[in-house]
C-alpha cells in the first residue's frame, strides 16, 4: 500500500488551509484524523465551542478514528468543518 | 507563509461595570488580548481585497497602539501592517471600535442574567483598558492568508447586466439577481422558520476596477443551493456538513471555478412585518447577524467571508423581507452596499 505523505485541510470556501507534512512535520502517521481535525482548528485559531467537527475527502466523510497512516494516497485535499446552526 | 512580527506594549482588558461611568468594582474582567488576532487578520484581508496591500508579502510587520479616551480607557485599537522592510511593499491600517470582546460582553451579560447575579432590567456597561504588559506573552499571530482570486472579465463571469444596488468602493459585491429572488422568496415562504442554503461563488480580479471603485477585485455570489438535510426551525437554522460538502460538488460540476463561498439564511418573517409597529414586541430576530451566527462562522475562518441574510426590516413596514450582504468591517458584521446583476 502506497502511504499518504501530504494534505491540505481547508474551509469549504477554498480561502484558508493547512499544509500537512506527514514525513517531520506536527502530524505524523500515527496521529488520528480527529486530531488532524484539530490542529486545523488551532491554527486557524478557532476557539472550542463544543461543535462537532469532521472533515472530509473525495465527498466522503473520513473517520475521526482513523490514522493518518491508513488513509488512501488520493486522500491529500480534505475540507474541514463543524456542524453549525445559525441563530 | 508570510512571517510575522507582531508589536504591541500593552495587554486588553475587558471590564463590565453596573454603573454607566465604571464606577465601583468591575463585575468582570478578561484579558482579551488575544482578540486582537482577529483584527491583524481582517486588517490584512480587508487591505489585500481593497488592493491597498500586496496578498503574499516575505514578512509582515504588525504594529497595535490603543488610541485612549482617557487613559487606560480604550476608544480604539489601531492596527497597522508594515510589508516588507521597513515598509517598502506597502503599509495599511485600520482602527477599531469593536473585536471580539464585544461578543464576549454580550455572551457573559446573558450568563449574568441566567445565574441571577444581573437583574433582567438592569444593564451591564463595557470598558476596554489598556493596561502596559506585564508579560511576554503576546497576541498568538494568526494565520494569514490572501483568498483565491482568478483573473476574469465580467463576461467569464457570467455577468450580463447591472440591475439595482451599488458597490462599496473597497469591496465591491454582485449579487446575482435569481440568487437574491430566490432567498426573498424562501424566507417568505418559511415565515417564522428559518430556512437557508449554500452559497456558490468565487473572486475574480478585473482588468479595471468598476466604476466607482477602487479595487479590481470583485466578490460574486452566484447561486443558492438548497438541499433538504440543511433543517429550519423557529430562530435557528441546522446547517448539514453532507449538505454542505454536496453543494461543492454541484459546485464542481458546474465549471465555473465556483466554491461553496458562503452560506444563506433567513430570520424570519411574517405577514405582520407589512404592518409593523417598532414598539410591538416581535419574537423574529432582526435581519442582522446574532452571536449564534458569529459562532456559525467558524464554517468560514476567513475574514474575507460575507454573510448574507433575509429577513424584514425591524419597525419598517415592507410588503417582502429584505436580503442584506455583511462583512467584516471594525472588528464585526456590517451590512455592505451590494449590485445585483443579471446572468
Amino acid at each position: 500500500m502506497v502511504a499518504l505523505n501530504r494534505f491540505t485541510m481547508s474551509d469549504l470556501a477554498r480561502q484558508k488551509r493547512v499544509e500537512v507534512d506527514l514525513d517531520g512535520g506536527v502530524l505524523s502517521r500515527a496521529h488520528s484524523v480527529a486530531q488532524a481535525v484539530e490542529h486545523y482548528r488551532d491554527r486557524m485559531q478557532i476557539r472550542d465551542a463544543g461543535l462537532r467537527w469532521t472533515a472530509f475527502s473525495r465527498g466522503v466523510m473520513l473517520d475521526g478514528k482513523r490514522r493518518l497512516g491508513e488513509l488512501e494516497v488520493t486522500d491529500t485535499e480534505w475540507t474541514v468543518m463543524p456542524e453549525v446552526s445559525a441563530g | 507563509m508570510i512571517h510575522i512580527h507582531v508589536g504591541i506594549e500593552h495587554e486588553l482588558h475587558l471590564q463590565m461595570y453596573l454603573q454607566p461611568d465604571a464606577q465601583g468594582a468591575p463585575i468582570c474582567s478578561f484579558n482579551v488580548t488575544e482578540d486582537l488576532g482577529e483584527l491583524i487578520e481582517e486588517t490584512f484581508t480587508r487591505g489585500v481585497l481593497a488592493e491597498k496591500f500586496p496578498a503574499d508579502p516575505a514578512t509582515i510587520h504588525v504594529n497595535i497602539r490603543p488610541i485612549y479616551l482617557q487613559e487606560p480607557a480604550v476608544a480604539k485599537v489601531q492596527v497597522q501592517l508594515v510589508a516588507g522592510e521597513n515598509g517598502e511593499a506597502g503599509t495599511y491600517y485600520q482602527d477599531y471600535t469593536a473585536g471580539r470582546w464585544i461578543r464576549t460582553a454580550q455572551w457573559k451579560a446573558l450568563q449574568l442574567r441566567e445565574s441571577g447575579r444581573l437583574s433582567q432590567d438592569q444593564t451591564a456597561y463595557r470598558l476596554l483598558v489598556a493596561l502596559e504588559r506585564s508579560s511576554g506573552a503576546l497576541p498568538e499571530a494568526p494565520l494569514l492568508q490572501s483568498p483565491p482570486v482568478e483573473d476574469s472579465d465580467l463576461d467569464a463571469a457570467g455577468v450580463r447586466r447591472f440591475s439595482e444596488g451599488s458597490l462599496e468602493s473597497d469591496r465591491p459585491v454582485l449579487v446575482n439577481a435569481r440568487f437574491a429572488a430566490d432567498a426573498i422568496r424562501r424566507c417568505e415562504e418559511a415565515g417564522n422558520q428559518e430556512t437557508g442554503g449554500a452559497v456558490l461563488g468565487k473572486l475574480i480580479r478585473l482588468p479595471q476596477p468598476l466604476p466607482g471603485t477602487e479595487t479590481r477585485i470583485v466578490t460574486i455570489l452566484a447561486s443558492l443551493v438548497e438541499d433538504p438535510r440543511h433543517v429550519g426551525m423557529a430562530a435557528a437554522f441546522n446547517f448539514s456538513p453532507e449538505g454542505l460538502v454536496e453543494a461543492a460538488r454541484i459546485g464542481e460540476l458546474r465549471g465555473l471555478g465556483e466554491s461553496v463561498l458562503t452560506v444563506f439564511h433567513s430570520h424570519g418573517w411574517s405577514p405582520h412585518c407589512r404592518n409593523c409597529k417598532p414598539k410591538v414586541g416581535c419574537l423574529l430576530a432582526k435581519s442582522s447577524p446574532s452571536l449564534q451566527d458569529y459562532e456559525m462562522l467558524s464554517l468560514f475562518p476567513s475574514k474575507g467571508t460575507l454573510m448574507p441574510i433575509a429577513g424584514r426590516k425591524p419597525g419598517v413596514q415592507g410588503d417582502r423581507p429584505i436580503l442584506r450582504i455583511f462583512a467584516w468591517r471594525g472588528g464585526q458584521l456590517k451590512a455592505i452596499r451590494w449590485q445585483q446583476y443579471e446572468d
